[in-house]
């Protein structure tokens, strides 16, 4: 599971080619954060997750040059307090930016906002385990049935939940469930899979 | 219908590949909107994305301002002599905007992208936007006062700006040098770069699935079919010549007044569109150049006869343009032409969808596409200096393209329609303006009385109020045409729309009341200096508390508005589009006390307009007794065509023949010069202009309302072949 929080800001570089991250503030990002996490933290609590040790927490920050109305969303890794550290957010926006939008896109003297702090706590839960159960057995047809295609075929039916898994059969055939009817046509092959899906393939 | 089938490609392939390339010209705007910082292009709608051919023939257009499509082609062309094909690398990128070679005017910006497939050249992406500024003497390049092209912004034929996928950062620093708003240009071309990325991938990806030969087929395909459409319309319509004309005042210098006259001669399947009728270049901003006009023939000639046929080069090739060089429709260098797209292109424009909206009305079949003028001015309205945020900034509002639709053969024309020629056009929230903008809006709202009677009546039109907000002043660049010409015609006795209006209040009293706890919406509830504006005041200064107040044109009307049902009138006055004043008065619509309609005063205040109208005019040159039997085709409104002595004549819906088919139905007619109030309260007219009423003598009724010089003899709108 996982849990957001996000906080609207504004910051604005000077829009200066040689210092980029001029004008920007990362302690404040920073202390916004962390008040995010806190907030997050104590969510978690009260749904009664205490185990810490199988959670990640996600940051990013929504940056743009400024009077554009799209944002880029921008990772942030460890704490954006440290010098420097704008200026490698700035150099992530660059490399992001021009990724998505091509080279020559990217603008070094336009200012750059920031407009949104994310936050993202994920909780990694047990793996699920499936509780389709297999129903054995040998493939058997449960009848007949008659079917116009070009011309009239006389076909064999299955009944769903009782195809093995991991059986298979070749068209021409029917399969009835209680809210749906399968025709397998001439040229389709079934495998049932391990949680009694039909994969269907054409017969090259 | 027969297809141009070429056999290399499937029905089920073209089709597929004739929407993918739709799809990237969509793409191409996505791409574009996402990356500019100019409310012109993320909020309002003035820009252009496309396909071309290899040699520069339109492909494709997207859904924005098809007038700047028109000058792209020429605009390739240009640079394929700059630089030989063998000179373009795949991820070279070009700038242009030069309206003397291949542009409408300089702000509109070309970024121009050859595409490749491998090593060949294969097509091209082209792109165009209004940047709010691109030098000249004023700010946002609208320069009243400049007697030259060098006084307005800068001009450029063709620069490389990215080469082989390298920004050429002295090119681009150079370019931003010249613009007051460097970083907006900045961010729009490198949206344009942005979108010619998302072509050249595009576009390859798709080559690379069914080869060059068959999109290149594909793209020829698409060309001739629109081509073989729009012929086989021409062929179903009359041959003959259709005429309008248009008129704008002011050239920045004087209140002088000129002419767009278009004269369509249709043959076969041909059209000739000769503008060479037009005044002589003005020594002011509003010419266009030869480059101009071919972007208002697009915009006027697509939607007005290939509304159901996809839109690129194929429809200009049954058209021959002409124009007298030396007009203000092809002006010589180095004359001014910063205002094209608004002044002559704008006003060619209309004349050209009006002669058209009477070749389609001769047309059996085609009623429901015949429309009166839309939209007939564009006013501008500039901001720019420090904004609120204490940064540089500069919009061009779109507001005022919200203006009336003209109105069909059967039905009303859209409020607030739009630009003719745009397509898909937007205009941005109030909210998004005053966000981005030290602008603080009073209203924006439909402006009544706005919309041209008729049967059918025009759009109504909007207007706003704004004062200058959060800053201590800020710049304003405002102009118009159309404030005192009714530039949005009626078609077949419908009256014009309104006129723009203009009014500033300065040093009003509105931070006072918004003090004591109330929001005025209008001038009329505040105090202070109130000044009428003209066409072009030009640049002005604006403070908190002064008010600019305006509202634009609505559609022209179609029919006699005194036929049009009392109850449709009174709806329209409980909407609150008409007072009841203008339904009295224009509509001839009498109401009991609570609103409803009076039928017989209704009807005797009809008759009593009826033969106020007889009363004054001049007779008919040419009368003829007796009466035509019913009519056997309908033109519109009370006109069509009827048998008279065993021939084809225009008649009146009463029966009255006014001229043989072969003749001038204003033989027949009675006419007259009105004061513009008949038409409604908010026309005006320019001192060179009177309004002519055309009637038919024998029940009154309206035939043609129409704006002429004082003293010019009537144009023969229609001469059947």
């Amino acid at each position: 599971m996982r849990l957001s929080r996000q906080r609207s800001i504004l910051q604005r570089s000077r829009g200066n080619p040689k210092a980029r991250a001029e004008g920007l503030d990362g302690v404040a990002i920073e202390a916004i954060f962390k008040e995010l996490e806190a907030e997050v933290r104590e969510s978690f609590r009260r749904y009664g997750i205490t185990d810490s040790t199988q959670q990640h927490l996600v940051r990013s920050a929504s940056m743009r040059y400024a009077r554009q109305v799209h944002e880029v969303r921008i990772p942030v890794d460890g704490s954006l307090g440290q010098p420097q550290s704008m200026e490698r957010l700035v150099a992530a926006f660059d490399a992001i930016y021009e990724q998505r939008y091509g080279k020559g896109t990217g603008s070094r003297s336009a200012v750059i906002e920031i407009t949104n702090c994310q936050l993202q706590l994920v909780q990694v839960l047990p793996k699920v385990t499936l509780a389709e159960k297999d129903p054995g057995g040998s493939l058997a047809a449960s009848g007949r049935r008659r079917v116009y295609q070009e011309s009239w075929l006389d076909v064999p039916v299955y009944r769903w939940h009782e195809l093995p898994f991991g059986s298979s059969f070749a068209g021409p055939a029917l399969v009835d469930a209680p809210g749906t009817t399968v025709w397998v046509a001439p040229e389709h092959t079934v495998q049932v899979d391990g949680c009694g899906n039909l994969c269907m393939e054409l017969v090259a | 219908v027969s297809r141009p089938v070429d056999s290399r490609i499937d029905p089920i392939s073209f089709e597929v590949i004739r929407h993918k390339l739709m799809a990237i010209t969509e793409e191409q705007r996505i791409a574009f909107q996402s990356i500019s910082g100019s409310p012109v292009v993320t909020e309002a709608s003035d820009y252009y994305t496309g396909l071309f051919l290899a040699d520069g023939t339109i492909a494709t257009m997207g859904y924005k301002v098809a007038t700047q499509g028109g000058p792209m082609t020429l605009a390739i062309k240009m640079l394929m002599e700059l630089f030989p094909p063998g000179q373009l690398s795949p991820g070279d990128v070009f700038l242009a905007n030069d309206p003397y070679r291949a542009a409408v005017h300089q702000n509109d910006i070309q970024v121009l992208q050859p595409l490749f497939h491998g090593e060949r050249l294969v097509a091209w992406a082209g792109f165009g936007a209004h940047e709010v500024d691109v030098g000249g003497m004023d700010f946002a390049s609208w320069c009243p006062k400049a007697k030259d092209v060098y006084q307005e912004g800068f001009r450029i034929a063709g620069l490389k700006l990215v080469a082989a996928g390298e920004a050429r950062e002295d090119v681009w620093q150079f370019v931003l040098s010249l613009s007051r708003l460097p970083h907006l240009l900045d961010l729009d071309l490198r949206g344009m770069v942005a979108a010619g990325h998302v072509s050249q991938k595009r576009i390859a990806e798709l080559m690379g699935r069914y080869g060059v030969e068959v999109v290149e087929g594909a793209m020829q395909q698409m060309i001739r079919y629109s081509e073989q459409k729009l012929r086989e319309r021409l062929a179903a319509m009359p041959d003959g010549v259709f005429r309008a004309v248009d008129f704008l005042e002011h050239d920045g210098h004087a209140d002088r007044l000129y002419r767009v006259g278009v004269a369509v001669t249709k043959k076969g399947e041909s059209l000739v569109l000769d503008f060479s009728g037009s005044s002589d270049q003005a020594p002011g901003f509003v010419n266009s150049t030869k480059a101009g006009l071919r972007g208002a023939v697009v915009g006027g000639l697509f939607p007005s006869l290939a509304f159901d046929i996809p839109w690129n080069e194929g429809l200009l090739r049954p058209v021959t343009i002409v124009s007298r060089p030396g007009s203000v429709c092809d002006a010589r260098f180095p004359a001014p032409v910063g205002a094209a797209t608004v002044e002559a292109v704008w006003v060619a424009k209309n004349a050209l969808t009006a002669a058209l909206a009477k070749l389609k009305a001769c047309t059996p079949g085609m009623s429901e596409e015949v429309q009166a003028v839309s939209a007939g001015t564009m006013a501008t309205v500039n901001l720019g200096g420090t904004d609120q945020y204490g940064q540089r900034y500069g919009i061009h509002l779109m507001d005022p393209m919200m203006c009336g639709f003209g109105a069909y053969s059967g039905c009303d024309g859209y409020d607030m329609g739009g630009s003719y020629s745009t397509t898909i056009p937007n205009v941005a929230n109030v909210e998004s303006n005053e966000l981005l903008s030290p602008m603080l809006y009073l209203h924006r709202r439909i402006a009544p009385d706005t919309g041209g009677a008729g049967t059918w009546r025009g759009g109504m039109a909007a207007g706003m109020a704004f004062t200058a907000h959060g800053v201590a002043h800020t710049e304003a660049l405002i102009m118009t045409h159309g404030l005192e010409v009714p530039n949005s015609l009626g078609l077949l006795g419908g009256y014009p729309g309104s006129c723009v209006s203009q009014r500033l209040m300065r040093g009003s009293d509105l931070a006072q009341r918004h003090r004591c706890g109330h929001a005025p919406v209008e001038i009329a509830e505040l105090e202070g200096d109130l000044q009428e504006l003209g066409p072009k005041p030009g640049l002005m200064e604006l403070r908190p508390g002064d008010v600019f107040e305006t509202f634009w044109q609505g559609g022209g009307g179609l029919g006699d508005p005194l036929d049009r049902h009392p109850d449709e009138v009174a709806a329209d006055c409980h909407a609150g589009h008409y007072s009841a004043g203008f339904a009295e008065h224009v509509f001839g619509v009498a109401f009991s006390g609570e609103g409803r309609v009076d039928g017989h005063a209704t009807a005797s205040r009809r008759q009593q307009l009826r033969r106020q109208r007889l009363s004054g005019a001049e007779p008919p040159r040419l009368s003829h007794p007796g009466k035509a039997d019913a009519p056997v085709q309908a033109i519109g409104g009370r006109l069509g065509f009827a048998r008279y002595q065993g021939e084809s004549w225009f008649a009146c819906a009463c029966g009255r023949p006014l001229a043989p088919r072969r003749g001038n139905w204003r033989d027949g007619a009675g006419s007259r010069t009105v004061p513009p109030e008949t038409a409604g309260p908010h026309l005006r007219l320019h001192p060179g202009l009177e309004l002519r009423h055309f009637v038919c003598p024998g029940c009154g009724g309206s035939l043609s309302m129409e704006v002429a010089e004082k003293g010019a003899a009537p144009v023969q709108d229609i001469e059947l072949a």
